[in-house]
């Protein structure tokens, strides 16, 4: 039961796991699946690209049979390695540095670039 | 005068929510997560000063990848100029990967991946983890559709090799691998 509620996310997320071998990546076949895939793709970058996603780490081999090709393999390994960047707290020197360019910006508003 | 209008309080707040992507793209891109973050500290800084180039509500995340990886690249050229200049002390630097251990397939992954021509591994990385389409990615990196996937397929082929993956079974480094990839690596 886990595992296809996994699933699910897994395709409606940015591609997290491909497995199949239609994901878009693979081939010009992907007319069909293609679109729906490339929409709920895009939608899901957008969800997590401006709500700083909190994404569980991903179960690391997938139990239901799993990815039968080796894009799945890769990009389930490439995801590991990114989400493994995206998932840890934004580090405070980024926002100390967005605080500080906005008072810069504020207090000089004249002065030079 | 700046050019540069206070940023509404909604953009400074995508621009916060964009950090983590922004990391992990940076980290799989140069392979080395302290310049990843000067990457990313750069990036900030340069986007937040050219605020007026950008359209709000068009594709913030695109906006500041391209702004990113054209750092990336700009030092990255400069750095090979440098690596030839100094015995390869910097390439030695940007080798080492993260010293934990109990992570052996992660890192095996991360030095195959910095194995990959710069393009192949973005086009990659940017399609493959970051969510975007090939015509976004596409667009960040200034080139063809077919471009972008052509890279990405030879990324893969070229990630498939060093990782000696064949099969569904036959996945996961083994020793052979390691011996192939710590024999590539700079010496």
């Amino acid at each position: 039961m886990d595992d296809s509620v996994r699933k699910k996310q897994g395709t409606a997320r940015a591609r997290v796991v491909p497995t199949r071998s239609h994901d878009g990546l693979s081939s010009g076949r992907d007319a069909g699946g293609g679109d729906r895939l490339r929409s709920e793709q895009t939608s899901a970058s957008v969800v997590s690209l401006n709500s700083s996603r909190k994404s569980r780490p991903r179960a690391s081999v997938r139990k239901d049979g799993g990815p039968s090709n080796v894009e799945g393999h890769i990009g389930k390994q490439l995801k590991a390695v990114y989400d493994d960047v995206l998932n840890q707290p934004i580090p405070d020197r980024f926002l100390d540095l967005l605080t500080q360019l906005e008072t810069k910006t504020g207090s000089k508003e004249s002065g030079d670039q | 005068m700046t050019g540069n209008p206070q940023a509404s309080p909604q953009l400074k707040a995508d621009l916060i929510a964009a950090i983590p992507n922004l990391r992990a793209f940076a980290v799989s891109l140069c392979g080395n997560p302290d310049r990843a973050d000067d990457l990313v500290q750069e990036t900030l800084v340069k986007a937040w000063s050219n605020l007026t180039s950008f359209a709000e509500g068009t594709n913030l995340a695109a906006w500041l990848f391209t702004i990113l990886r054209n750092i990336y690249y700009s030092e990255y050229r400069k750095r090979r100029r440098e690596v030839a200049d100094s015995d390869g002390a910097i390439a030695a630097r940007l080798a080492t990967a993260p010293a934990q251990t109990g992570h052996m397939d992660f890192l095996d992954f991360r030095e195959a991946l910095q194995k990959l021509p710069p393009d192949q591994r973005e086009a990659l990385i940017l399609v493959g983890a970051s969510g975007f389409s090939y015509e976004e990615a596409a667009a960040i990196c200034e080139c063809a559709v077919g471009t972008i996937k052509s890279r990405v397929n030879r990324a893969r082929t070229r990630l498939a090799d060093l990782l000696s993956i064949d099969s569904a079974d036959d996945f996961g480094p083994d020793q052979s691998t390691r011996a192939i990839l710590s024999a590539g690596g700079r010496g």
